[in-house]
């Protein structure tokens, strides 16, 4: 009998426990940044600072990290990108053709797995696949996007899926979400990929309960304002999209979201972009950052970075991290293009500062955020564009320390050769690549690319110390309240800094390249770090060529996760 | 019918009429280098496909017709879109002849 009353109040113990421990409400997730225990969203918070309140871990201690655990999700094509999440003690996180586990977040031990059944024959024939790069938790669910245009919930206790809603055709418009979504109060909130796509990139919002479709955005002329700066309804097959997470701002109520380039990347009108070539204008809302009210998807602000973008530097890379100084609060985002723009909460531009030295696609930015000296491309070959198609800026994000206000960022020096052609888009029977050109990543004039992270004032960019990396690193970086700076790098290293000076603490070799996330969390009183691990991203795809060995034999199909602490 | 089902059809109708396909329409390198352009092979294969980057030259590729034609109608998981969907044989046909006609850049 008592052994019985023991089960019984266990059991007790377990549902009411259940019903806390599990209730991630849209309030928990909008002061994520004052519980350092959890990790709740793929940013860390809506201010999107990718730090870690915890300092368990720290500069005097860091030199005895050792591995605590590791989980491979299978299957693993293109490596591991993703981004883990953790909610008391339980860490979930997504793998390739978005297998979703939930872990015990200190032993790593499997709690339950979701592996959804994809299209396989749409997975062949995509090019952005199968990778996925992160999830949402909030409403007791884990939510995923699929490559073939699902948004899928599963319950977080147990994995059973809730809902499956097909938000697009992408067996027509072959895309499919390979971001993570973002929990807004009752929605979900999930950005289409689509840059180079013929299409118009859609944002979408979701009911978090039901799973019911509650408004769309489309990024390529979403409005009739922006359809007019589309010549001969170029919108129609405009691009766009907004392939990374964004952030919300509760005081506005507004969700910040990047959008990607126009299609075709390149065009062959050269300095006649206005009235010429195959999309005429300013192409709204490409390249562009975006204030949706997430209630209704309404556009409340916008500001574009690069009007008529003709290199590929969209703003889907980029977090969108939120600071407040002398009482006025500020929005810093990076652009692939290399610049880091400094707004303020309703957009409008203060100013932009260069991470990295290779930019020669235009010559500067104004006072007021106009680009100074374009360089649009003509019909044929030119020769050293700055930087590469890949970006001087790559998707996946730095972070900033409150503790030391630096802002802590991956910059990526290289260029490219390439040739613009004119070119039709192609939609039928399903959408194709529309690049208009062939390319060749190339070194620097008079040196060899590479890469770097630097420590910066977030609103100036003026650069505290920096450290130089044979190869671009292509993960997120991650500091914490005990004073360090994790770097995972490209060739398989992950480096803990001292956060303040550079000087290098402590680093280990996971074996393979790192190109996702990295988190900290506390679990049952102990502070874990837990990185991803793996290769094979579009971008990583070329360090083979341009780089050598070890990445001319790194395998893109493997990955895992794995997580330190202190003994 | 699949995808699947379409690329394995494509694939074998490649390989069994390369010879009889010769006969209708010559393959054009030039149609091809659009071809080539139009659906983003370049975004993979540098260079218009002279150089080895995020994928393998095919300028002086050693392998024989058959094999590319199958490669570009079925793709490798992880590593190459299928277009048996997307291209006709006679477009797979003129993207071949583009690959043979490369030369390097000057």
């Amino acid at each position: 009998m008592r052994r019985l009353l023991s089960t019984a109040a266990f059991v007790g113990l377990l549902v009411a426990m259940g019903g806390t421990a599990f209730a991630i409400d849209p309030g928990r997730i909008e002061n994520a940044d004052k519980n350092p225990n959890d990790w709740l969203t793929y940013h860390g918070s809506y201010k999107s600072w990718h730090y870690s309140g915890l300092d368990q871990i720290n500069t005097d201690n860091v030199k005895n990290l050792q591995v605590a655990w590791m989980h491979t999700p299978g299957r693993t094509t293109r490596g591991l990108q993703s981004f883990p999440l953790v909610a008391d003690g339980v860490l979930y996180y997504s793998g390739s053709y978005s297998r979703l586990f939930a872990l015990d977040a200190a032993t790593g031990q499997v709690i339950w797995s979701y592996i959804p059944k994809l299209d396989e024959d749409l997975i062949a024939v995509q090019t952005h696949s199968p990778y996925n790069r992160g999830i949402a938790l909030g409403h007791g669910h884990v939510y995923v996007g699929t490559v073939d245009g699902r948004l899928i919930a599963v319950d977080m206790k147990t994995g059973a899926p809730v809902w499956d809603t097909k938000l697009q055709d992408s067996t027509k418009v072959t895309v499919g979400f390979t971001g993570a979504p973002l929990v807004v109060k009752d929605k979900v909130i999930i950005g289409s990929q689509g840059g180079e796509w013929p299409w118009r990139g859609p944002i979408y919002g979701v009911d978090g309960a039901t799973g019911q479709k509650k408004w769309e955005f489309l990024t390529a002329g979403g409005t009739p304002e922006a359809q007019k700066t589309w010549g001969n309804d170029s919108w129609r097959t405009g691009g766009g999209g907004g392939w990374m997470v964004g952030a919300y701002n509760a005081a506005k109520n507004v969700v910040y979201w990047g959008t990607a380039n126009p299609a075709p990347l390149y065009d062959w009108a050269g300095d006649k972009w206005q009235t010429e070539g195959p999309r005429p204008g300013d192409n709204l809302y490409t390249s562009s950052l975006i204030a949706l009210d997430p209630d209704t998807g309404q556009l409340k602000s916008y500001f574009q970075t690069l009007p008529h973008d003709a290199w590929d530097f969209d703003d889907a890379v980029g977090e969108f991290v939120q600071l407040q100084k002398d009482g006025k609060n500020y929005i810093v985002h990076p652009n692939k293009g290399g610049y880091v723009y400094v707004l303020d909460e309703d957009l409008k531009f203060q100013n932009a500062w260069p991470l990295v030295k290779n930019i020669n696609f235009i010559q500067g930015v104004d006072k007021d955020g106009k680009l100074i000296g374009r360089r649009d491309l003509p019909l044929g070959k030119s020769t050293n564009l700055c930087p590469a198609i890949a970006g001087g800026i790559s998707w996946n994000s730095g972070t900033y320390s409150p503790k030391t206000g630096l802002y802590y960022k991956v910059g990526n020096e290289w260029c490219m050769d390439l040739e613009v052609v004119k070119t039709q888009p192609v939609t039928e029977p399903m959408a194709q690549l529309n690049i208009g050109a062939t390319f060749t990543i190339t070194n620097p004039v008079g040196g060899k690319a590479y890469g770097h992270v630097s420590a910066r004032d977030p609103l100036t960019g003026k650069e505290t110390w920096r450290i130089d990396y044979p190869e671009p690193p292509l993960a997120s970086l991650l500091s914490t309240a005990g004073n360090l700076l994790f770097v995972p790098d490209s060739r398989g290293i992950i480096h803990a800094y001292d956060d303040r000076t550079g000087a290098e603490l402590w680093d280990h070799n996971n074996g393979l390249g790192h190109a996702g996330g990295i988190i900290s969390y506390n679990a049952k009183g102990k502070q874990y770090v837990t990185v991803a691990v793996g290769w094979g991203t579009l971008v990583g795809d070329g360090y083979g060529d341009l780089f050598g060995d070890p990445y001319k034999v790194m395998p893109k199909d493997q990955g895992y996760l794995v997580t330190f602490t202190l003994p | 019918m699949s995808f699947r089902v379409i690329h394995f059809i494509v694939a074998i109708l490649a390989v069994c009429s390369v010879e009889a396909r010769a006969q209708d329409k010559a393959p054009d390198p030039d149609r091809g280098k659009t071809l080539f352009i139009t659906y983003g092979c370049g975004w993979c294969h540098e260079d218009g496909g002279r150089r080895a980057a995020k994928c393998p030259q095919l300028m002086n590729t050693t392998r024989d017709d058959d094999y590319i034609v199958n490669r570009i109608a079925t793709g490798k998981l992880g590593g190459m879109p299928a277009f048996g969907g997307a291209l006709s044989l006679e477009q797979i046909d003129d993207l071949v002849a583009y690959i043979h006609s490369l030369k390097p850049d000057t």
